[in-house]
Order: structure tokens, then C-alpha cells, then sequence
């Protein structure tokens, strides 16, 4: 698609398909960057698109941060190629944080400020599989409020709609304290995908949906059976994902290998939670999922 | 429990500057500096006129724990703003990171007008550190929407309904209701339709006031700007006493906060720019300006107007810019801003005026169309004037027979 444009000044949005010069840094419409179409181009291949959704505070940065520098690295069968320097900022950024045992700053609603990330991932096999990905990293507070009010936040309505696949993240130290939040989130973003497919409405959905709970280190049990973690612990979201969705499975994730909390002197101070250091556990499943899926 | 107690059991007061102020007492002003030493002194006293209180709608915009979630959001509202209202606020609402200063005390301030055709103002501060413990400064904004008419009220001029709103009785932002009553607006700010006569702003230099009516000219000529000056704050306050009620009304501005395109308003002060916010905003069409290398305004048939505002700017006569800038509600055409200064100079030059002077300022205005209300009015005062003197009675005339 994008091929033919090339011999024109503008270029589609690989996001929302606004036609921009191609010159442009990012799209006048829905703000995605265009080097994506530009690598799209270069490729002659139609990306598919991974999105990770999931709720504020949820851990979407680390999260994806360390499994863009697992594929960089090329953890078990994968190999993977950044595609611009741009889609190595935020494995950088959280890479770097953690080994200061800082957790990444919150990410900005405001989508020019989002980290891209395009990847050529490769996962060896007699016959290897290449996908070019695109991934953002979108901030919760957007996700939220375009699932609460369609159409707030385009370049999310957009993406979504786009989307090959979805790692959905889910904060399961939240849902085995017994908070309902995590529960309900999961629900709206799933009802949300699914007005999404709306002509799909007479069979389940068919894009692939991994489900990642995330935190799983503060309930190690949900790697034993996240399934049934969800069952008793995401019940809304479970029978949600069971009767519109075609291909779900859930997965159970851990980053942090151990936290401490500190506080300031002054009772206005928040308290910071410190990764003491890094064990991660269950990152790339998810993924791999995802990507036999595609 | 002592009154800071209570602020403390919610997400704190509105205004970082107002701590340690009773609540409901008016805000005293800060003094921005523009380069150059010049102060600019943005307090708008609360007058004694007995208007009545107006309401408006407001919330709340932050990020704070709440039962229903972590992460920025519209915490609370007034039940009159409506969901598509909400939905666009919250696409342009600043959040972690947005405000050019990243000091405690820094705020900022944006207005722009709703699909639904009210007006909406975010008065934006730091307000600490942010809850979840990942660094920086959480950004508090306090959401207000105003129908047009009572946005009309306060001369369409986003800092006067901040003053307005500091000297409300405002309480602390909630956490655990999303409905609050509607915000009321003092009569006693609201009343004073001129209240740019109680706006005490200082002088600003001859360097300052070239490179302020570079902006204006931009402003005025209908160009989405973007302006890295030192002190958006005091520039705007300076700036907006020129720009007439009519444009003030359809501007859109940003002030204090990073350029995003999400809030890609007509007019974006910001402190500084990097490079590659720069390349977003010219894609998205707007001219970059910064303080250091602005040039004068060329000529154009705005120049009566922009030699009007640099002269106010420069003698300290803000206030009397302001007020005639809020006469003007019918018309910003530059030709009858031309006339509106030049009948400005001619009644500045009458008392020093000799006779054939007075003649020709009587003759040119007795011929003259008036191309707005406030054109026609202050050709009266100059009518009295001249009667004064004892000059002819041409104008007279002409103005009976309208």
C-alpha cells in the first residue's frame, strides 16, 4: 500500500492512513510517527501491529521495555531487528532506569510523547518466520479515558483497530488483594475491542489476545495455573474473553526480582518503590504467543 | 483539625500560592519579569461593585488513588458539563511533564472554545510529587467552562476569570466524590467590565514592546504562533491588552505549557522549545518565534493599532489599552483598529493641539464612517472636546443624524 505512494510527496499514516508529506516527523492527525510508514516502505512488507494495552500503574513500559531488549538480544528462538534508532529509546530508557533501581518515569498522555518501537523479529525455525512489529507505548491514563469515551484519544481508536494482535496487562497483584479494578478495565478494554469488530459481531473475535498478569511476583501462585487465577480472580474479564474472543490465552509475568518501598522525611512524600533488582520471569510467552498467532 | 489538616486529607489546595491563605481570600498577585527588567504586575484587584455571583462548571483534572483508579484523569465534575465536553477536555488536559517549568510553584493556563460553543479554561500548577512514586511532579488542573455570555463578562480574558476564580471560596479538589456543585464566580471581579483599569501592569521597554507587538501582529492577523519568550506569563498578560474583546473571544491559547499537538491552539507561549517539538509545530503549520531574534512588525494595516499598544506598553497606560481592547466586542478588523488609533492619538494630541491642528483632527473624523462601536463612542468624548475648545460642530452632527 505504501509502495505506490512513494513516487508521490505524501504518504499515508501507517496508523490512521491520513496522508501526510512524507517528509513529516509525525502524522497531523493521530501524531504516530512516520518513520513507521518510511520502514514500512523500505520493508515492502505490511507490518503487523502488537498493541499492549493495559491501565495506569499496570507496568506496560518495563514490561515491553525488557521484552524489546530480550528480542534485541535474541532470547530462545527469537532474533530481532530495531528498524531506527527511535525504537530503541525505550528499552534503553527502562533498561537504564532499572539498573539506577528506578522504575521509568510515567508516560505522558499526550501521544507525541509515546515511545515507538519497530521491530524485524525473526523466530527461528526449519522455516523462519519474519514479521515486522510495531509496538507503542501508550500511556494508561489514555488507554482509560478512549475506553471510556471512544474517540478521545484517535491515534488509540485507530491502533486498536489496526491491531494484529493484543497483549492485554493485567495487574495481578492488584486483582489477588481483591481489587476489583483490574477486573473491570480488563472487561471495558475487552467490550471496547469488540465494538471495535463490529462486523464481527455474529462469531468471536478472531485477533489473537494474550492476557499478561502482571506483578505475579507478589502471587507467585498465578504461574502455577494463571488461567484459574484469572477464573477466580478476573471472573468478569474471564467470561468476557471466553465468549468474544476465539484465541485468548493468559499468561503470568514478573520483572522485579524484589522491591523495597522508601519514604521521605515529609508526610506529603509518596511512597517509592525501589527494584531492588531484576529477575525476570514469563516476559517473552506472551509474545510467543502472539506471534505463532499472526 | 486545623485547616491545612483538612486541605491535607484531599489531593491539595488549588493553587500552590494560595497555601497558607484562608480560603476564599483574594490571591495576591506575582510579579513575572519580562527580559530587560521590566515587571509586569498581573493583579486584577477585586472591585466593590455589587454584581451578582456567576456560575460556571468546573472539575478537576489530576492524577490521584481513588477507588476507581491511579492515573490522570477528570477526578470530579460539576453536573453541567457535558460527556462530549469532558471528552475534549481531557484530550488536551496537561498531565505528568506538560508545564516549561519544572519548578514547584510553575503553572500554566489554556483557553479554548468547546464544540458545544462554551468556553474552557485550565488553570494548571504542580501540586508535589507525583502519587505513584516514579519521579517528577504531579500537574493539577483545575477545569473551568463558561458559557459565551458570561465569558463576555470577564472582556473574554482568561486571566481575569483566574482572578475571578482565586478570589472564589474554592474548596479542596476531592478524591472520593466525581460530582461537585457548580463553581461561583464573585460578582464583585466579574462586575468590572473594564476591569483592566485595576490591572497594575509596569511599564515594558522599547525592545520588549517591538518584539510583544510581533506577537500581536501575528495574533491579530489570524497565524498560529508559537512564542519562546522567558516569561509566558507576563507576556501574555501584556500581550492580551491588546488584543480587542472580538479576537480575544475566538483565540485559543496555551501559556506555560510544552507544545503537543493535542493542544495545538492559535496562540502557544512557551519557555523553551526543543528541536524537534519545533519541526512538530511547524508540520502542523505554525510559525516559531523566538524572544531573542523577533523583528518589528512590518508595515500593514495594522500598524495604527501595534504603534497604539507599543506606545500604552512602553508609558505604563495598560490599563487604558485594556479597556478600550474590551470596547471593541463588535469588530478586530484591522481597518477599524486603524481608526480606533487614530482617533486614540488625535484626542491624546487635542489639548496641546493649535487651532488648524484642531481643525484637521475635527475634519477628519466629521467624514468618517464609524467602523465600530467603540469608534463611534469615543468620537463623542472628542466631539466634547472639541466643544470644549470651542470648535466647529461637524462631528456633532454627523453623529445625530446615526
Amino acid at each position: 500500500m505504501a509502495t505506490a505512494a512513494t513516487n508521490q510527496s505524501f504518504l499515508p499514516c501507517l496508523i490512521c492512513e491520513t496522508r501526510n508529506p512524507s517528509s513529516s516527523a509525525a502524522c497531523k492527525s493521530c501524531g504516530a510517527p512516520m518513520a513507521l510508514v518510511r520502514e514500512a516502505v523500505a520493508q515492502q512488507r505490511d507490518p503487523r501491529i502488537v498493541s499492549v494495552v493495559g491501565d495506569s500503574n499496570v507496568g506496560k513500559t518495563v514490561y515491553l521495555g525488557f521484552l524489546l531488549d530480550m528480542l534485541a538480544q535474541r532470547a530462545q528462538a527469537f532474533e530481532a531487528l530495531p528498524r531506527g534508532a527511535y525504537s530503541v529509546d525505550l528499552p534503553q530508557t527502562v533498561i537504564s532506569h532499572m539498573a539506577y533501581r528506578m522504575f521509568p518515569p510515567k508516560t505522558p498522555m499526550e501521544s507525541n510523547e509515546w515511545n515507538w518501537a519497530y521491530y524485524q523479529v525473526c523466530k527461528r525455525a526449519k522455516t523462519p518466520k519474519w514479521v515486522d512489529l510495531v509496538m507503542p507505548d501508550m500511556a494508561g491514563e489514555a488507554i482509560a479515558a478512549e475506553v471510556a469515551a471512544p474517540s478521545t484519544f484517535r491515534v488509540i481508536e485507530h491502533l486498536l483497530a489496526k491491531s494484529n494482535g493484543l497483549l492485554l496487562l493485567v495487574d495481578a497483584a492488584l486483582a489477588a488483594h481483591g481489587s476489583a479494578q483490574p477486573d473491570f478495565f480488563g472487561l471495558k478494554m475487552l467490550s471496547y475491542i469488540d465494538g471495535l469488530h463490529g462486523e464481527e459481531r455474529k462469531g468471536k473475535i478472531l485477533m489473537p489476545v494474550a492476557i499478561v498478569l502482571t506483578k505475579a511476583d507478589y502471587y507467585p501462585a498465578c504461574f502455577d495455573d494463571p488461567v484459574r487465577f484469572a477464573q477466580a480472580n478476573l471472573n468478569r474479564l474471564w467470561n468476557m474473553a471466553s465468549s468474544r474472543f476465539e484465541h485468548v490465552a493468559y499468561f503470568a509475568t514478573s520483572v522485579v526480582g524484589s522491591l523495597a518501598y522508601a519514604t521521605g522525611g515529609g508526610g506529603d512524600e509518596p511512597v517509592v518503590p525501589v527494584p531492588l533488582h531484576v529477575s525476570l520471569r514469563g516476559v517473552l510467552e506472551p509474545f510467543e504467543w502472539i506471534v505463532d498467532q499472526l | 483539625m486545623d485547616r491545612r489538616s483538612a486541605l491535607d486529607r484531599y489531593s491539595g489546595s488549588w493553587d500552590a500560592n494560595r497555601e497558607g491563605e484562608p480560603p476564599g481570600e483574594p490571591r495576591r498577585g506575582r510579579s513575572p519579569a519580562l527580559p530587560c527588567g521590566t515587571t509586569v504586575n498581573t493583579h486584577f484587584g477585586v472591585g466593590t461593585t455589587e454584581t451578582a455571583d456567576v456560575r460556571c462548571e468546573h472539575g478537576v483534572f489530576t492524577s490521584v488513588r481513588s477507588p476507581t483508579g491511579t492515573g490522570y484523569r477528570l477526578i470530579a465534575a460539576s453536573a453541567g458539563m457535558t460527556a462530549d465536553e469532558k471528552r475534549e477536555i481531557v484530550a488536551c488536559a496537561p498531565s505528568n511533564g506538560s508545564l516549561c517549568d519544572s519548578s514547584a510553584g510553575a503553572t500554566a493556563l489554556v483557553s479554548f472554545r468547546l464544540s458545544s460553543g462554551r468556553q474552557c479554561l485550565l488553570f494548571s500548577r504542580h501540586a508535589g510529587p507525583e502519587p505513584t512514586g516514579r519521579g517528577g511532579l504531579r500537574v493539577e488542573t483545575h477545569v473551568l467552562v463558561l458559557d459565551a455570555a458570561v465569558y463576555r463578562q470577564f472582556g473574554c480574558d482568561p486571566q481575569r476569570v483566574r482572578a475571578a476564580r482565586d478570589a472564589a471560596p474554592v474548596p479542596p479538589a476531592p478524591t472520593r466524590q466525581s460530582t461537585i456543585p457548580p463553581l461561583v464566580l464573585p460578582g464583585s471581579v466579574v462586575g468590572h467590565s473594564t476591569v483592566g483599569a485595576e490591572c497594575r501592569v509596569d511599564p515594558v521597554d522599547h525592545v520588549a514592546a517591538e518584539r510583544l507587538a510581533s506577537i500581536l501582529a501575528a495574533v491579530l492577523g489570524g497565524s498560529r504562533l508559537v512564542g519562546v519568550v522567558p516569561e509566558p506569563h507576563a507576556a501574555l498578560a501584556v500581550l492580551l491588552s491588546g488584543v480587542p474583546a472580538m479576537a480575544r473571544a475566538r483565540l485559543s491559547l496555551s501559556c506555560g505549557l510544552s507544545f503537543a499537538p493535542a493542544r495545538a491552539f492559535a496562540l502557544v507561549l512557551v519557555k523553551g522549545l526543543a528541536a524537534d517539538k519545533r519541526g512538530l509545530a511547524e508540520e502542523h503549520g505554525f510559525s516559531v518565534v523566538t524572544w531573542e531574534t523577533l523583528a518589528p512588525p512590518t508595515a500593514s494595516p495594522l500598524s495604527g493599532w501595534l504603534h497604539l499598544a507599543r506606545e500604552c506598553w512602553i508609558t505604563g497606560r495598560m490599563a487604558e489599552l485594556d479597556a478600550l481592547s474590551a470596547e471593541l466586542t463588535d469588530t478586530a478588523a484591522p481597518e477599524a483598529l486603524a481608526q480606533v488609533a487614530t482617533l486614540w492619538a488625535d484626542a491624546e494630541h487635542l489639548d496641546r493641539a493649535t487651532p488648524d491642528e484642531a481643525a484637521a483632527i475635527e475634519r477628519r473624523h466629521a467624514t468618517a464612517g464609524p467602523l465600530s462601536a467603540a469608534y463611534a463612542r469615543r468620537r463623542e468624548q472628542l466631539v466634547a472636546q472639541l466643544a470644549s475648545r470651542g470648535a466647529g460642530t461637524g462631528i456633532t452632527d454627523l453623529t445625530a443624524t446615526q
